[in-house]
């Protein structure tokens, strides 16, 4: 394997893109990651591609199939008003995937900015964001989504701003414990003997050596963000109805637990498997990136 | 070790201020607020009757004079009243904190004898297809949503035609009835606490098993099982304690989910019902006690690794 993934690349930026192959294609080789891939792949062409491959629309009644088990015509049946279980699983994944997305790349940017200033810097600074970040970590972290989620009201923004506030913390600390371990390097010293700023020596000594940590800490709370927020839509304070949301699905379908099980199985069974694909991706990047495991 | 623990315990104090300052002032910025969600069924509603009230509940005073009143209130054990039910809310708490610490303590419970044990067999059986059927079920129960989990324990129980009995009694009215309302969320919030455990028992087991004191104990002639539990489980403990601190905090958030699907009044119950009716005493107190039960449980954990480790114990002293 090549020294891309060195826990200390001093200059990452021409071999950037290398680096990323690199990564896949260490994924690729290893089994289980390449099956992740695989389904991760799947999953995210199911959401994508949901309006073309479903065959109802996602709020499409039909009034004659009421509650029905899944059939040829309705793949994974139908729910109390007639809408088709498939296709609001695939149209609910999108909306999962989505705010996914969105809370991972908010939390990379937010949590990394604020773990990297804080292990960079130090003192005062490092004193005060860390007592923050102990106060927020002291509270569940349902428990904080679902405050902060209530308070705004329901809507995908309010839930991404609710699920990303809780995720960062654990983005905090591990950026600004890696960050401590890079500051103490030669390299470290050495560029601000020759007069390089801080904000440059963060940006291409920090940030580089961050990249492989953040991937695996990424495809993990993506995972915990899709749960996260099937669960603030389960208590009615995630994404709003009539948007399907798989929380939702398994809200409504709470009411028919011993009538209809499809209603629960299939849309539970959607979020698993994609947050098992996303663990699974995570485990495997972290034995690809991480020298020690090889 | 006692200034270690009091040392701890101010310090877990301090961050629960600073946890309810937060949650003091992140009400206070959000638009909407339970005189018009208690006024809204009245029909006509007059400005004056929102000024009237609002001084009836306090919420016209300066925020610094409601935040000096309500800690001043806390730190005697008044919480207030809730602005809903007008019950005072350290009642409230009180009976909502039993049915959490129940299911909470039962499932941890639960999780820890599954997990370390499954782990330990796991180590033991390395290699094996038994090692790799437990890793196997660890990561997919890892992956599996505690709302799912809940949801599906309710299905397959509908399906063998068992219902759970309701409404929900305590423990010290009916001992059956509870028993049974308590014993399948408290086994379903488990196995996700187990997953956690087993994967990280496993490979602190293989780690300690590799170690010098290991071969030597072997070659003093301890039997394996001995070498097992008495030397490798008891130096792979310390990780483990670890790991079961954190996911004490995850099966909290567990707890939220899984009050409100089993259809127990628990703190979960509590906290969401006043949340939706903006009764501010009520959701700071109860985000308050979530704060005390996880400091509670971080200062036992930390206490715990003296009496695993006796370096720790002379380490503190």
């Amino acid at each position: 394997m090549t020294d891309a993934a060195t826990p200390v690349a001093t200059e990452a930026a021409p071999r950037r893109g290398q680096r990323i192959v690199s990564t896949l294609g260490a994924l690729l080789r290893e089994p289980i990651g390449c099956t992740a891939l695989v389904i991760l792949s799947l999953v995210l062409l199911l959401a994508l591609f949901a309006p073309l491959i479903a065959q109802y629309g996602p709020l499409f009644q039909d009034r004659r199939a009421v509650l029905q088990p899944p059939s040829l015509t309705h793949w994974l049946g139908t729910d109390d008003i007639g809408r088709d279980v498939f296709s609001r699983v695939l149209y609910g994944t999108r909306v999962s995937l989505l705010v996914g997305l969105l809370v991972v790349s908010i939390t990379m940017l937010v949590g990394g900015l604020i773990g990297l200033v804080s292990g960079y810097y130090g003192g005062w600074v490092d004193t005060i964001i860390q007592r923050i970040v102990e106060a927020l970590d002291t509270l569940p972290s349902l428990v904080l989504s679902l405050f902060i989620a209530a308070m705004l009201g329901p809507s995908v923004r309010n839930v991404v701003i609710a699920v990303t506030l809780a995720q960062i913390p654990r983005f905090v600390r591990v950026v600004r414990s890696e960050m401590l371990k890079v500051r103490g390097h030669d390299f470290i010293a050495a560029s601000r003997v020759i007069g390089a700023s801080s904000l440059r020596i963060m940006l291409t000594h920090g940030v580089p050596n961050l990249v492989p940590t953040m991937l695996v800490l990424g495809s993990l709370a993506f995972g915990v963000a899709i749960m996260t927020e099937a669960a603030l839509s389960f208590l009615g304070v995630g994404t709003p109805p009539p948007n399907p949301s798989l929380g939702t699905m398994l809200s409504q379908g709470t009411r028919f637990i011993g009538i209809a099980p499809w209603l629960i199985v299939f849309p539970g069974l959607m979020l698993t498997i994609s947050v098992l694909a996303l663990n699974l991706v995570g485990d495997a990047l972290r034995d690809v990136l991480d020298p020690r495991r090889r | 070790m006692l200034t270690f623990a009091l040392r701890r315990a101010l310090l877990g104090i301090v961050v629960l201020m600073a946890v309810s300052v937060m949650v003091f002032a992140a009400f206070r910025f959000v638009p909407g607020d339970i005189v018009n969600q208690q006024l809204a069924d009245a029909g006509a509603v007059t400005p004056e009757m929102i000024a009237e009230k609002r001084a009836q509940l306090g919420l016209d005073q300066p925020l610094m004079t409601q935040f000096a009143r309500w800690a001043g209130g806390v730190l005697v054990g008044d919480l207030g009243n809730s602005l809903w039910t007008g019950r005072p809310v350290a009642d409230q708490i009180r009976a909502a904190i039993v049915p959490t610490l129940q299911l909470s303590i039962l499932a941890i419970t639960f999780g820890a004898v599954l997990g370390i044990g499954s782990g330990v067999l796991a180590a033991l059986w390395i290699g094996t297809p038994g090692d790799i059927l437990l890793r196997l079920v660890s990561t997919v129960f890892l992956a599996i949503p505690q709302l799912w989990l809940g949801l599906m324990t309710l299905t397959g129980l509908a399906a063998i035609g068992y219902f759970i009995p309701l409404p929900y009694q305590s423990f010290g009215a009916e001992p059956w009835i509870n028993f049974q309302q308590v014993i399948f969320p408290a086994l379903a919030l488990s196995l996700g606490v187990a997953a956690a455990l087993s994967r990280l028992t496993r490979s602190a087991m293989l780690d300690v098993t590799g170690a010098d004191f290991i071969r030597a104990a072997r070659a003093r002639g301890v039997t394996p099982g001995g070498i097992y539990v008495r030397h490798g489980l008891k130096n792979a403990l310390i990780p483990v304690i670890t790991l079961l601190g954190t996911q004490f905090g995850h099966l909290l958030s567990g707890t939220v989910i899984i009050e409100r699907i089993f259809n127990i009044p628990g703190l979960g119950n509590l906290l969401f019902e006043a949340v939706a009716n903006r009764d501010y005493p009520t959701v700071q107190a109860a985000v308050l006690t979530y704060g005390f039960i996880t400091i509670t449980v971080n200062l036992l954990v930390d206490l715990s690794y003296g009496a695993v480790d006796p370096r720790v114990r002379e380490a503190r002293s």
